[in-house]
Parts: structure tokens; sequence; C-alpha cells
């Protein structure tokens, strides 16, 4: 997996690409960190141009949420028509963390 | 046109500019063709390997509609260069924009490019071969032993399916439960606890490298008919209470912090899919596509 950071002027957007899966639990705990320590109190989580996602990479967009919910802040996913839809809606994710309007 | 010969399409619609481009471009020896606008119809054979926008284009701002040409584009992930002009229009369009800074520069940008693109298409090519080879198998054994082979194997045999993606989840998740719960006897609350403290992916390195579980395989046993996949997967590990794990996550969310793996493999396509016995063996069924392997 990699990732781009952007911070805007009203939220902070994560584009992720590649894959998502358990190789990446060092990296994403990481870019966790990161993103708790910035000033948005809004997070995107943009997987549109996301391939892959397993079991771990799930538990991982969670450890996220978790780290924005400890630290006051808002998340989204960002989802469109990407890859991993069908992936994240077997898994009922829309409930635990709300998707952003297409 | 020549079907062997680099192809870069150049994209402008003032005549003067496109013409020094094609000629920039030509003068590196890639076989030009020229449009004015985004929605061109293209002859069906050509697949270009670079596309060189120029300064005067009409590119629709909004994201949803896409003419042939852009479809084009987006499905064979073709280089674009660009002047600065069009940069933001384009990213907003498509992955790989490169911003060329001077025209000057255009035909090596567009040689570059195109060279790249073929090596990439040449790879991919080779790896589709590859793939096509497990079509022929009738029946086969695998046997793994890391998290690693697991996702090497899942992908593989996933690409037999409609479903690619789905399916190729669910077999992850079903592998790589051998390996972590079967083989190496790590439990559903230890893994939780090992990832919450970062050291999960280093213990299952320390049982693969330990004399107690460096021996231990799972045993994939792959049959293939015309219609479907049978899969039977074994572990050597002691099982589980299947009957009860599966049937409280029935009214468990797949989101719950443990126990996420097997729920997922469970809404992952399988037209059937059966723990045996004491819970070290899973048999699955699923059909398979008659198209081959064809993109996800």
């Amino acid at each position: 997996m990699q990732y781009t950071l952007s911070e805007n002027p009203n939220d902070l957007s994560i584009l992720f690409t590649g894959e998502l899966t358990l190789n990446d639990e060092e990296t994403f705990r990481s870019l966790s960190g990161e993103v708790v320590g910035t000033s948005r109190s809004k997070c995107i989580i943009d997987v549109t141009q996301l391939e892959f996602l397993d079991s771990a990479g799930l538990g991982l967009l969670l450890v996220l949420k978790e780290y924005c919910d400890d630290a006051g802040k808002s998340i989204t996913l960002k989802v469109g028509d990407s890859a991993v839809k069908e992936i994240l809606d077997i898994s009922e994710f829309e409930s635990l963390i709300p998707y952003e309007d297409a | 046109m020549n079907n062997n010969q680099h192809t870069c399409i150049v994209v402008e619609g003032n005549d003067e500019l496109r013409e020094e481009l094609v000629h920039l471009i030509s003068a590196q020896g890639l076989e030009v063709l020229e449009c004015k606008k985004i929605d061109t119809i293209l002859p069906s054979c050509v697949e270009p390997d670079v596309i060189v926008f120029g300064q005067n284009v009409d590119i629709d701002d909004a994201d949803t509609v896409f003419s042939d040409f852009e479809l084009l584009i987006r499905e064979c992930q073709i280089p674009i260069a660009t002047s600065f002009v069009l940069r933001d229009q384009l990213l907003n369009r498509f992955q790989e924009v490169h911003v060329y800074p001077d025209v000057d520069v255009v035909g090596y940008m567009a040689r570059t490019l195109a060279f790249n693109q073929v090596k990439r298409r040449l790879i991919k090519e080779d790896m589709c071969r590859a793939v096509q080879g497990i079509f022929h198998l009738d029946e086969a054994d695998f046997y793994l032993k890391t998290v690693e082979e697991a996702q090497a194997i899942a992908l593989l045999i996933s690409s037999l399916a409609p479903a690619k993606k789905l399916l190729r989840l669910g077999l992850t998740e079903l592998l790589i439960n051998a390996v972590e719960h079967g083989n190496l006897e790590i439990g559903a609350q230890e893994k939780q606890r090992l990832r919450e403290s970062g050291t999960w992916m280093s213990e299952v390195d320390r049982r693969l490298n330990s004399d107690l579980y460096r021996d231990k395989k799972v045993h994939l046993h792959l049959s293939k008919t015309k219609e479907q996949l049978l899969l039977r997967i074994e572990d050597e590990g002691h099982g589980f209470d299947w009957q009860k794990i599966l049937q409280s996550n029935q009214d468990v969310k797949v989101q719950a912090k443990s126990g996420r793996g097997l729920r997922l493999a469970q809404r992952s396509g399988f037209d059937e899919f059966a723990y045996v016995g004491k819970g070290n063996i899973v048999e699955c069924r699923f059909a398979i596509s008659s198209l081959g392997a064809d993109n996800d």
C-alpha cells in the first residue's frame, strides 16, 4: 500500500493506492500517528484507487478510526466505484465509518 | 498503422501547435496519430503507448462522463504528457499525468514514456500467460507454511473465478487462518493482543522458525471440473468449535475485532463452504469462469 496525505483547509485527506493487507501493519500504525498529529478535525480516507483489501486491512482502517475518535476527529470513507467497494459492502463498513457523498 | 512501432496520440485544438508537437515526436521515431478533441473516435486497433496533450483542449470538469478515448486511457493506464495548462484537469480524470516544462522536450518525454509503457505491458502479458497455466490443472496439491505463501496461492486460485476479488478475500482468510490459528496455534484473543502491541507479524515469524512449528504445513487440495472448483484446506492444528463460531457469526457484524476473517470468508462468494470434523479441515466450492483470467 502507498498513500498520499493532503492537508486541505477544512480536512485531511489520505489517498490509498495498491493493496491494504496484513503486510501494511507497521506503515499504517505510523500513518495513524501522523494523522492524529495534524490540526484538521476531519479525516477523509480515500480508497477509490485501492485495488484490494483483506480482513487485516479492514482492521487497520478501524485502528485509524480509533486513533481519530480518541483525538476527537471525525472520519469518513470515500469509496466511489472503487475496486474494494464490494469488500467494504459485505463487511458492512458503512455502519462503522460513514461514506463520503460521491 | 504499424502495430510494432511505438505509437503516440497528440491531442491539440490549435493546428499550428499540433503540427509542431507531431513533428517533435515523429522525430523521435514514434508513429503519431493526431486529433483535436478528447472525444475523438479512434480506430479499434489502436492502443497508443503515450498520449500528448498540448494547451488547447476542452476537458470536461465533471468526472462522470467519459468518451471511449478516455476510457481506453484509463483501462490501459496509458501515460499522459501535458503542458502545465491542462495539468489539473487531466489529473482529475487520469492517474499517470506528466508535465513537460517546455515544448522542446516533448519528443524525448513521449519516447521515454512510450518505452516504459511497452515494458509494463509486456510484464503484464507475461503474468497473464503464467496465470493461464492454472486453467489446465484438473487436480493439484499445494503445501504452504507462511502467510505470504497463503496470499500468493489465494491470488493465483482466485484468478479462476468470475468474482476474483471477493474470492481472493475468502481464500486468503481461510488459508491465513489455517496457518495462524491452525498450525501456529495463535488464538483469536492472542492475535488481537499481538496486533495491539504491534508484535503480531514478529510473533508469526518467531513461531515459523521454532522447532515446535517449523515443519507444519497447510495442505490445499484442488480439483476442477468444467463448471466448478473444489478446494479442501487442511492444517495440522487441533481444530476449533466451528459449529458454535459459525452459528454465532450469523448475528455478529463483520467489523468485530476478533474472528473477522472467518466472517468475511462466509460472505465472500463460495457456493458451498463447510468445516469438517474437529475443524482443521475446510471444504469449499465455487463456480469457475469460462472466460479465463479476465480482469476483475
